[in-house]
């Protein structure tokens, strides 16, 4: 029988190239998004590459009071899921105070509030993998994102609870960290050799849901770098330029 | 909304290695996206996997749109043999899709490196032409997007004249974000190639009278010597033939860096062609080869361009009619021998009746010659305008995808049509090929 996956945000970049490599597995996927033409282009390119069926679900993380009928559509399409991913993600880079909120609500709450969702569909079934996509940012707060960096940094935090609770129930509970990819969220900024490609991000993304690791870092090498990074003293930590 | 994206600068060069030009750049990420907001007196160039050989797909002062992550299949019917995808799309992405399925490409050029927008932009011919015609005659629709945020499906029944304007269209019309073409059905991975030396350009013609039982045919010459020996190839799908091949990977051997420019000296290249000439003895070989060994030999090696050194290398490629090109071409090489620039890669292409699909498509009836040159700057340019003479005296023309210098009068010349098909030019599009060769127009 074919695994299944349901994949809130799954026009971001990062999360379509994931769902490619899993149609061409044989997965069947629930998408949901909010961009109704941009979510069918993904979604018709998905079912050519894969055999098993590819649905679409149209939500907004914005809209908090409709997630819990979004995982039950989701549910109700699939029966049952091996994977649930989290990928939205809003990013401003010198944001106002309404943008602020903004990143606040679609990076933390909301993705905290559907991670609880989705966590206890999981426990219910006893079993399955629960990944979200964080951010290398909220490791260490740097003048470039601070905004962005905190509000991961506070989804980081509830994911380590979120774990602690769901692990004797048999959810695995997966936070990854890219560092900087090439999408539509970083086009304004300069790229740089540093800066990775969605498919090799997925790539990674895939490996580490294989791998048994809670926190994953994509390129793995970010991990040892970011370590690096925490040990620095904040004034220089502020003086950062990237 | 998010922040609005940054319009970063990257040294551009088309595939040949110049111009070199900085270049501003932004990318379309999916074909729903609009385009973005042009500043005041900015205009938009899309620019695929900037494999062609000239500034059509540079816009010096103006922005580029990259377009290749609008990759994404849309539609495929798989009975009647048809694909709809998006323009960034690459035939070798294609081909992955398609080969195990029994398709093709209904046309292909000699590199799988190329988007379906840039295929579709510069309508790019094969080996096939003479059988099946240029890339856009088997466009049955596609989307463009203008700078006003029309979205615009053209075909050749809805919004023809547009749609022809936009078949070979150089990108100026607007950006495709879409099209949908027919396939052609293949019998196995394999093609049965018979390979058939040949001394002289005459002798060439003999050869090639052989032809009409060939889909796919192409002669490469010896350029260094008169009379101008080579190796004529043609070849046809095989039947059938055991299934389960895998493609293979592209760029399995890239060049790292830029050659000296020393390395590929005349000599050099002379004693290489002799030596291929002399590694097929027999007037006629015959054998099998996998579709990527016949159409893409040169996707195996990641950048050799860079083997022709920093300065890059120029391609003259015209095409004339069957009566004249050979004596054209027989004067081009001889002229490039007698001022000691010897061609250093010959081409030869037979171009069918079909009529072309767009108003600025190069291919017509006759006979094409692409010929490589290294680009040693003034000498190279000053050689080059003494074979647009005699091109224009036999009424040929060059083609845009491939001449990054050809003067505006060469190109009205070559393309009549070019007027009509301004008037179907985006005004917020432009490019640094057509500001020089339609540019100050009256
Ligand atoms: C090794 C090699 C072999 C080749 N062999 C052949 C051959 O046999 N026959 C042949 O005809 N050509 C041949 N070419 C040339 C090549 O096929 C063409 O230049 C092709 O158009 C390149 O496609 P691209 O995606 O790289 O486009 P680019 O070079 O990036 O752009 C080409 C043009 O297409 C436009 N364009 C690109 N995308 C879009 C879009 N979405 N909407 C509107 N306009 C768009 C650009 O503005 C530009 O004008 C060869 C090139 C190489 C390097
Ligand atoms: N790109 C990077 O460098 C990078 C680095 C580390 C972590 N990440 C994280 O990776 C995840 C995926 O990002 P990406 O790089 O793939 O970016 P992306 O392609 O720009 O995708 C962003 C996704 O978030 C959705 N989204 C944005 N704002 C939203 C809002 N206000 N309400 C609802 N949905 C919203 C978008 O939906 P629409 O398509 O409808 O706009 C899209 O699905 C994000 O969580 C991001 O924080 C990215």
């Amino acid at each position: 029988m074919s695994k299944k996956a349901v994949i809130f945000g799954a026009t971001s970049l990062i999360a379509e190239h994931t769902a490619r490599l899993l149609a061409a597995e044989g997965w069947e996927l629930v998408l949901v998004g909010r961009n109704r033409q941009a979510l069918q282009a993904v979604a018709s390119n998905l079912r050519l590459m894969g055999c098993a069926p590819v649905h679409e679900l149209l939500g907004d993380a914005a809209d908090m009071s409709a997630l819990p009928q979004l995982v039950d559509s989701a549910h109700q399409l699939l029966g049952r899921f091996d994977l649930a991913l989290i990928a939205w993600g809003s990013f401003y880079p010198n944001p106002d105070a309404r943008q602020i909120q903004e990143m606040e609500r679609i990076n933390h709450t909301a993705a905290t509030a559907l991670a609880e969702l989705l966590g206890e569909a999981l426990a219910q079934q006893r079993g399955g993998t629960l990944a979200v996509l964080s951010s290398v940012a909220g490791d260490v707060l740097r003048p470039a994102n601070f905004f962005y960096g905190s509000t991961k940094a506070a989804l980081d935090a509830d994911l380590r609870k979120l774990r602690l609770k769901l692990a004797p129930r048999g959810v695995r509970v997966l936070t990854i960290k890219p560092g900087r990819v090439e999408t539509p969220m970083t086009a304004f900024a300069p790229r740089s050799f540093l800066t990775a490609t969605p498919a090799a991000t997925a790539a990674g993304i895939r490996r580490a849901l294989q791998g048994r690791r809670d926190v994953v870092y994509v390129p793995g090498w970010l991990r040892a770098a970011f370590f690096v990074l925490r040990l620095l003293p904040k004034w220089l930590v502020s003086r950062l330029r990237f | 909304m998010p922040a609005p994206p940054l319009r970063q600068t990257e040294l551009v060069r088309p595939w040949n290695g110049w111009p070199a030009v900085p270049q501003k750049t932004l990318r379309v990420w999916r074909s729903a996206d609009p385009l973005p907001e042009p500043l005041t007196g900015e205009t938009f160039l899309p620019f695929g996997l900037g494999r062609s050989l000239s500034d059509v797909c540079l816009n010096p002062d103006g922005i580029l749109l990259r377009t290749p992550a609008m990759d994404r299949f849309l539609a495929f019917d798989e009975t009647r043999g048809s694909i709809r995808c998006e323009a960034g799309v690459t035939l070798r992405q294609l081909l992955e899709f398609l080969t195990p399925r029994g398709w093709f490409l209904p046309t292909t050029p000699g590199t799988s490196q190329v988007t379906v927008g840039g295929a579709i932009a510069n309508d790019v011919h094969g080996k096939d032409h003479h059988c099946n015609g240029s890339f856009g005659c088997h466009v049955t629709r596609l989307e463009l997007l203008r700078s006003d945020g029309r979205r615009i499906e053209c075909s050749p029944d809805a919004q023809s004249e547009l749609f022809r304007a936009t078949i070979g269209g150089l990108g100026l019309t607007g950006l495709i974000t879409w099209a949908e073409f027919r396939l052609k059905r293949m019998p196995s991975p394999f093609l049965d190639v018979e390979s058939v030396r040949f001394d002289s350009l005459e002798d060439w013609r003999r050869v090639a009278q052989e032809d009409s039982a060939w889909e796919y045919t192409v002669a490469w010459l010896d350029g260094t010597r008169a009379p101008f020996p080579g190796i004529h190839i043609r070849g046809n799908f095989a039947a059938s033939a055991p299934t389960g091949y895998r493609m293979r990977r592209d760029a399995a051997v890239t060049v790292p860096c830029y050659a000296p420019g020393w390395l590929l000296r005349p000599s050099f290249i002379s004693a290489f062609n002799r030596l291929k000439l002399l590694g097929q003895p027999a007037m006629v070989k015959k054998n099998r080869q996998d579709f990527q060994s016949f159409f893409y030999p040169l996707d195996r090696i990641g950048n050799w361009n860079r083997l022709y050194g920093r300065r890059g290398y120029l391609q003259y490629q015209f095409v004339a009619s069957h009566e004249r090109a050979l004596g054209l071409l027989r004067r081009v090489l001889e002229t490039a021998i007698a001022s000691r620039q010897p061609a250093y890669l010959v081409v030869l292409k037979t171009l069918g009746p079909s009529t072309s699909a767009g108003l600025l498509s190069f291919p017509m009836p006759g006979l094409t010659a692409a010929i490589d040159f290294p680009n040693l700057g003034k000498p190279t340019l000053d050689l080059f305008s003494r074979f647009d003479e005699m091109v224009r005296t036999a009424k040929g023309r060059l083609y845009p995808a491939k001449d990054p210098r050809m003067s505006a009068a060469m190109f009205r010349d070559g393309y009549p049509a070019w007027r009509e098909f301004s008037r179907h030019v985006d005004p917020a599009f432009s490019s640094g090929f057509w500001r020089r060769a339609a540019g100050n127009t009256p």
